[in-house]
């Protein structure tokens, strides 16, 4: 006992191994806790917790992939996510031809997000792309950065939860006018699950090809493999090697990660819920307005809609679980592999950026019932139409967000 | 103006974009007009004397449309009846409405089958409801709970029943009045005659499922994924062997409120599974209560001869180990 | 020589105010970025190679960095530029 106070209190850092130890208690002790209480919170943190390490050491991160197009000519993070995208559909469609065999009958499956398509999708679309590009980071892409010390991203998160609780007030006129009304289109319904996802990995192709096109009007910059390494000679040397590998501060490529994240993203549609964040953090906001009397949730119609969609009720949900895991997970990776630090940005102008983006994103999760992740990376598999409206909105979105950050400070 | 003055680059963006948004707007405009189903032929407020029920279907009676049911509110020899939960009653329920707990559906003590009859006929009761009182019961908006209730008070000898067809969804859609309000009731006596008939035991069941020739069509209303037993509620997943698989959700449209759809479509839909208009149909589910909304709408249109339900459904069947399982 | 201090942004702010300085910059200056954000390494000198410019990065601490923009003599062949801007960021956040 004595021995850990000191290391953990003299000003060096203390050794990796013991980092690691105190992290993984961390992740044994919550998911204990979890656990009692429900076994699919405890599974959803480990996978929450996948999720977070994936994010942090590829440093996927949705926003800077339209962003990045648009702003740099690069466009490695979204091909990256298109090949994800690609990997995800194939074993969502596997998943949901099990659950609903015969799709010609046009009942959706349960769990799955197939969000209906309307003008709240292609508005939350767009909102959702200007707020991502504002706050420099979309809901997961704040999570992640929150577990690794940047403390803007924290600002984000607030202005999320205050644009997630504005949106549970104000839900009642989406629905009304326009959800309510609107189809939540699968694919399958109509084309059966074999043209399904062929169109859909089309689709996919067709995208990429066209990033490639526009990638291809500035000069490319190449990928570069890591240093090939001296042969390893005994059981130690590989087992440095492979914590080197995961644990380096190089990091992953991008592609590697949106293929792992495609992975984990299958496993959780296996435990019947695919990712998604912002439910969890819908309930929570809502959990917080309640304590003023202000409570919005239920949302009306929500017990019929798919999606993320909050629930009511308690603190603790699957999609809450997700969320901690996250930034359990982003904070251990970062912490590691020695890039934990708290980040304090200089120009005061990135806060408010962070607090507004964080508003319209926030805003935008709720009436497209979904993120990046909820309404975009887990809806195109899904072999929902939804995924694909969304996709374009965030485009138009997020134009429109990189015309504004040229013109501040 | 702004367009001459970016450079090319910027301009393609710019088209690109415009093109995006315009598909975009389209597709999202479009996703609504996929429902086939037209509403159903009971014009609301166009006519002078609003219809009670829509036509086509075998027993109209069996609904009530809003617009009708607006204009009975006075009349004494009703009771309408609110099965949602009982926060949602006291936001606001139907004018004269009172409300019953639906988890007094299934007997307390035994879960697994219908109300006692003694326990229902209390409740009935002092809910004012008597042999000649017409019951008109509404839920959120499925008909779910409320065919639940429908069934269990036929099958306790009641027959004079209607559900609010889009319930309070639709109620409250249209704008019509609310109240918060707790009628007085003046308490009746109900007499509870069990029909046999109505009702289905795990041994009948058995002998259904066990003879393939045989007459009676055992349909599993639960989802496709329970059907098969990729979703298990139970010990074990899976059917009951040679039972049939139709959805309860597609007795209804799609959009919210949702309705039954016209009697054309329901028939359709029973005949391409299989179901003739003189078989006998015993429903199931996982607790009885989506078994009963299909029973209704079979009944509506006027599908099948002597329906009943097997009450323990799945939740009986699946949990035995005498019981054999298809998947 | 001017200088660009982006410490404490993060992307794309040290990229694209590069860039925009760069297209400010009156012609024989050179321009000192100065990041402590390690994807900056790659992008800063990637927009200065766009626009014409060779790069070279002095480490100042741990996790801070200098990258100088200085206009080159001739056209560069920017795809070996972009090899040599990937190697060298690789290498530089490998430490």
């Amino acid at each position: 006992m004595a021995t850990v106070a000191e290391a953990l209190k003299r000003p060096t850092i203390p050794p990796a191994a013991l980092r690691a130890l105190l992290w993984g208690v961390g992740v044994v002790v919550g998911w204990a806790l979890l656990d009692a209480e429900s076994f699919a919170f405890g599974a959803y943190w480990l996978i929450g917790i996948a999720f977070g390490v994936i994010l942090q050491r590829s440093r996927l991160c949705f926003a800077g992939a339209f962003r990045d197009l648009i702003l740099l000519g690069d466009g490695r993070l979204l091909r990256a996510i298109l090949t994800g995208l690609a990997v995800a559909t194939v074993g969502f469609a596997a998943l949901e031809a099990r659950l609903v065999p015969d799709p010609s009958f046009g009942v959706n499956p349960n769990g799955p997000h197939i969000q209906p398509v309307g003008i709240a999708t292609i508005v939350g679309g767009i909102a959702f792309g200007v707020g991502m590009v504002l706050a420099g980071g979309c809901v997961s892409g704040s999570l992640w950065r929150m577990g690794e010390g940047y403390l803007a991203s924290w600002v984000a998160m607030g202005g999320i939860l205050a644009g997630l609780e504005l949106a549970n007030h104000t839900w009642a006129w989406w629905y009304d006018n326009d959800i309510r009304e609107r189809s939540a289109l699968w694919l399958p319904a109509e084309l059966g699950f074999v043209p399904s996802v062929l169109v859909v990995l089309a689709g996919l192709g067709i995208a990429y090809l066209a990033v490639l096109w526009w990638e291809s009007r500035s000069p490319r910059m190449p990928a570069v493999p890591p240093p090939t390494p001296l042969p390893p000679m005994g059981v130690r040397e590989h087992l440095e090697r492979a914590w080197q590998a995961v644990m380096s501060p190089q990091g992953w490529s991008y592609r590697t990660g949106a293929i792992a994240l495609a992975v984990v993203s299958i496993i959780a549609l296996a435990y019947q819920v695919p990712l998604g964040v912002t439910g969890g953090l819908s309930l929570w906001a809502d959990n917080v307005a309640g304590w003023f009397g202000r409570s919005a949730l239920p949302l009306k119609g929500s017990d019929l809609l798919a999606g993320c969609t909050p629930g009511s009720g308690g603190w603790m949900t699957v999609r809450g679980a997700t969320v901690l895991g996250l930034v359990m997970g982003a904070f251990g990776a970062s912490w590691l592999s020695g890039e934990f630090r708290l980040r304090w940005p200089r120009n005061p102008s990135r806060f408010a950026q962070a607090a507004v983006g964080g508003l319209l994103m926030g805003y935008a999760s709720v009436i497209a019932i979904g993120c990046t992740i909820g309404a975009f990376f887990s809806s195109i598999p899904s072999l929902a139409v939804a995924g694909w409206v969304f996709g374009a909105g965030l485009l138009l979105g997020a134009a429109v967000g990189v015309a504004l950050i040229k013109r501040l400070p | 103006m702004f367009v001459s003055a970016l450079p090319k680059a910027k301009r393609s963006l710019g088209a690109i974009v415009v093109l995006l948004a315009a598909l975009s707007f389209a597709l999202a405009a479009c996703g609504g007009d996929d429902d086939e189903a037209p509403s159903p032929a009971a014009p609301s407020g166009e006519q002078q004397t609003a219809v009670a029920e829509p036509e086509g279907y075998a027993h109209p009676e069996l609904l009530a449309e809003t617009d009708w049911l607006a204009g009975q509110l006075g009349r004494s020899d009703i009771r309408i009846i609110d099965i949602r939960e009982r926060q949602a009653y006291d936001a606001g329920h139907l004018p004269g409405a009172v409300w019953y707990d639906r988890t007094l559906l299934k007997d307390p003590d035994d879960k697994l089958h219908v109300v006692r009859e003694e326990l229902f006929a209390q409740k009935m009761g002092e809910l004012g409801v008597g042999p000649d009182t017409e019951v008109i019961i509404y839920d959120e908006g499925t008909g779910l709970w409320a065919a639940r209730l429908w069934w269990v008070l036929n099958y306790y000898g009641h027959e004079r029943v209607r559900i609010v067809n889009g319930g309070w969804a639709k109620w409250e859609k249209e704008g019509r009045p609310v109240t918060k309000e707790v009628p007085t009731v003046t308490p009746a006596v109900f007499t509870p005659k069990p029909d046999p008939n109505l009702i289905c035991s795990i041994e009948q069941v058995k002998e259904y499922s066990s003879d393939p020739n045989s007459e009676v069509v055992l349909l599993d209303v639960r989802s496709q994924a329970e059907y098969v037993g990729a979703d298990v509620r139970a010990a074990r997943g899976g059917h009951i062997p040679n039972a049939i698989n139709v959805d309860w959700t597609l007795s209804l449209t799609e959009s919210d409120p949702k309705v039954w759809k016209p009697a054309a479509e329901l028939r359709a839909l029973f005949e391409k599974a299989g179901i003739k208009k003189d078989s006998t149909i015993v429903t199931y589910c996982q607790t009885g209560v989506r078994a009963a909304h299909t029973l209704f709408t079979l009944k509506l249109i006027g599908y099948g001869q002597g329906n009943r339900l097997y009450d323990g459904s799945w939740a009986e069947w699946g949990n035995r180990t005498d019981t054999p399982v298809e998947q | 020589m001017v200088e660009l201090d982006v410490r404490g942004e993060m992307c794309p702010y040290p990229a694209m105010k590069a860039r925009q300085a760069l297209q400010k910059l009156p012609p024989g200056e050179t321009l000192e970025v100065l990041t402590d954000h390690a994807p900056a390494l790659s992008t800063v000198p990637w927009e200065g190679a766009k626009l014409g410019y060779q790069s070279t990065i002095e480490v100042v601490g741990k996790g801070l960095w200098r990258i100088r923009l200085v206009k080159a003599e001739a056209p560069i062949d920017t795809r070996k530029a972009l090899e040599e801007i990937s190697r060298r960021a690789a290498e530089l956040t490998a430490s």
